[in-house]
Order: structure tokens, then C-alpha cells, then sequence
């Protein structure tokens, strides 16, 4: 389930007008995040994705991931037993003062995982404003 | 359904809080020929105040055309080097371990389970268990199993007497022949 706000001005940037309505479309994939003293890291579940068909788009603080699906040649087949989850998926995050955005890495091998590493801002706590005299 | 049972047990549990061993769905088996599924339960330790060990049970695609069977499954996260694939007596059993972990990172939040898992097919009779392929591309296994040539008339050979004849009469090649 994504965390946007309604009514929040700057998260309309990121969200097509159409996300009610496709919301169904959608399905959420299961994360993982972990944690370092340097970086935060996202794991995604994208199983039968490539990198090819994965959208990351960061702005004002909201990271969206979608992913969309081309479908493998054996699903064309006669199916006996359905159980894969064949939607596409979407997810939004927020991203807090504490990570510096613009040094954002995507990775992905060949497991159908999505792995994002988010670096910390290191001078996050050391933004001093200098006051001068008259 | 693997989840309204999970949910099932887990309520089960904590109406019983001093049970420290719960059962859990360990993935249930498909069966390829007649698509029935039936259930194998694993039993998972824990101890008193600890959350529920899930378990990690891979979703499945079963396909059919006549040259082959071929199962999909999502193992997202597993390192391909992790996974066994074994054919005994009729059952194909696939197996394997995932960890999503970072050594020396410390894990936030997860909604996806670090476990071993196994999921069973039951092949058809026609499965030929000598021609078995593997491959895994962006997170799927794909499994394909070739079908044998008709061998009707071998299996009436061993049929006993007081079993329906009933594949005789409805297979038009047996008819024709």
C-alpha cells in the first residue's frame, strides 16, 4: 500500500493522475530494508523483471518504484495451476533529510531482486548557520 | 490459501499461548494429473514470546502443452547455486534455501522471509523423469518435463480387472486401433 497523503501538493508530481483508478492493476512488492552506519538498502521482490522494465523515479523526497511486466513465453502455454502473481507492481517510499538522494544506485542481477542503496548524508547533523555582525 | 491457513494456525497459536511448537504450512503438494492438492505440514519450534518462524513457500505455474510439462516457479532473492531439483518415484521436489541478509547490516524491516524451501509436483504417469531441464532467469525457475510417447497399452497390461475400464473407452486412439 503506498503512503501517500492526499492533499499533499508535492507528492502529485510523482503520482499519475491515474493511480486511483489503476490501483488495481497493481500489486505491492515485498521489501526488505536494511541498515548500515554509511547507507539504508531497499530489496525489492520483482521476480520475472529485468532491469529493462523497472522504473525508479525520486523526487521531494518520495522515491516510486514501479515495475512492469512482459510476461514469459511459458505463460502462454495451457495452464493446469496458477499461483505466480502476473501484475505489475508499484510502491512508493518517503525519503528522509538523512539520505542523500542524488547518490541513489540501483542494482540487479539476474534473482529477480531490485537492490537500491541509499547513502546517509554524512553532514547531516553539522549544518551550522553562521551569524554575522553588523 | 497457503496464507488464510498460515493465518489459521497463527490464531490457533495464540489462543493457545503455552504451546511452544506450532505447525506451519510447509507448501502444499500439486498434483499435475487430476489438480488436486494435497497438504504436507511442517512443524516449526518456537519458543514462548517469540513471533511465528514463517516459512518462505514459493508460488507455482504449472503448464501443459504435448510435448512437455513446465513449471514456473518465483524464488526472487535465491542464489540459483541454492537450488535442488530432484525426480523420486513420481514426485519432483524442489528445494532450496534463501537469505536476503547482509552481513553486518542490520535489517530494518522484512516482509520477505529467510528460509529454507521445498515445494513437491506429483508428475504424471507420460512425465518422462529422464528428460528434466532447469533454468532460472530474473528470479523464476523454470522446469520442463518432457511427456512420453502414448504407452496406453502398457498400462492396461497392469490394470486389475476390477478397475472401470474407462480410458479404453474414451481415448478415441485406443477406439481407432
Amino acid at each position: 500500500m503506498s503512503t501517500n497523503g492526499e492533499g499533499k501538493k508535492r507528492i502529485s508530481v510523482l503520482t499519475p493522475e491515474n493511480e486511483m483508478t489503476a490501483a488495481g492493476t497493481f500489486r505491492t512488492p515485498r521489501i526488505a530494508i536494511l541498515e548500515s552506519p554509511e547507507e539504508f538498502v531497499v530489496k525489492a521482490e520483482l521476480p520475472g523483471i529485468g532491469p529493462e522494465d523497472i522504473d525508479i523515479k525520486v523526487d521531494h523526497g518520495r522515491l516510486v518504484l514501479e515495475a512492469h511486466r512482459k510476461g514469459l513465453d511459458a505463460e502462454r502455454l495451457p495452464a493446469v495451476v496458477r499461483g505466480r502473481d502476473l501484475d505489475d507492481y508499484r510502491r512508493t517510499f518517503t525519503i528522509g533529510r538523512g539520505i542523500d538522494a542524488s547518490h541513489l544506485r540501483a542494482v540487479m542481477n539476474n534473482d529477480g531482486v531490485l537492490v537500491l542503496h541509499l547513502p546517509k548524508r554524512q553532514d547531516h547533523h553539522a549544518r551550522l548557520v553562521a551569524i554575522t555582525e553588523n | 490459501m497457503t496464507e488464510d491457513r498460515a493465518a489459521m494456525n497463527l490464531s490457533t497459536f495464540l489462543k493457545n499461548e503455552k504451546k511452544t511448537t506450532v505447525t506451519v504450512e510447509a507448501g502444499p503438494i500439486v498434483d499435475v494429473e487430476d489438480q488436486s492438492i494435497l497438504d504436507i505440514s511442517g512443524q516449526s519450534e518456537i519458543s514462548e514470546g517469540r513471533w511465528l518462524e514463517a516459512r518462505f513457500v514459493p508460488s507455482l505455474d504449472l503448464y501443459r502443452n504435448d510435448q512437455h510439462y513446465t513449471i514456473l516457479m518465483d524464488l526472487p532473492g535465491v542464489d540459483p547455486s541454492q537450488v535442488q531439483v530432484s525426480v523420486r518415484d513420481c514426485l519432483l521436489t524442489i528445494s532450496g534455501t534463501r537469505d536476503i541478509s547482509i552481513p553486518k547490516y542490520r535489517l530494518v524491516r522484512s516482509e520477505i522471509i529467510s528460509s529454507d524451501f521445498e515445494r513437491v509436483v506429483r508428475l504424471p504417469r507420460e512425465a518422462n523423469k529422464d528428460e528434466v531441464q532447469a533454468s532460472y532467469r530474473h528470479g523464476v525457475l523454470t522446469i520442463t518435463v518432457a511427456r512420453k510417447e502414448e504407452s496406453t497399452s502398457t498400462r492396461l497390461d497392469v490394470q486389475s480387472p476390477d478397475e472401470k475400464p474407462q480410458s479404453t473407452e474414451i481415448n478415441p486412439r485406443k477406439v481407432v486401433s
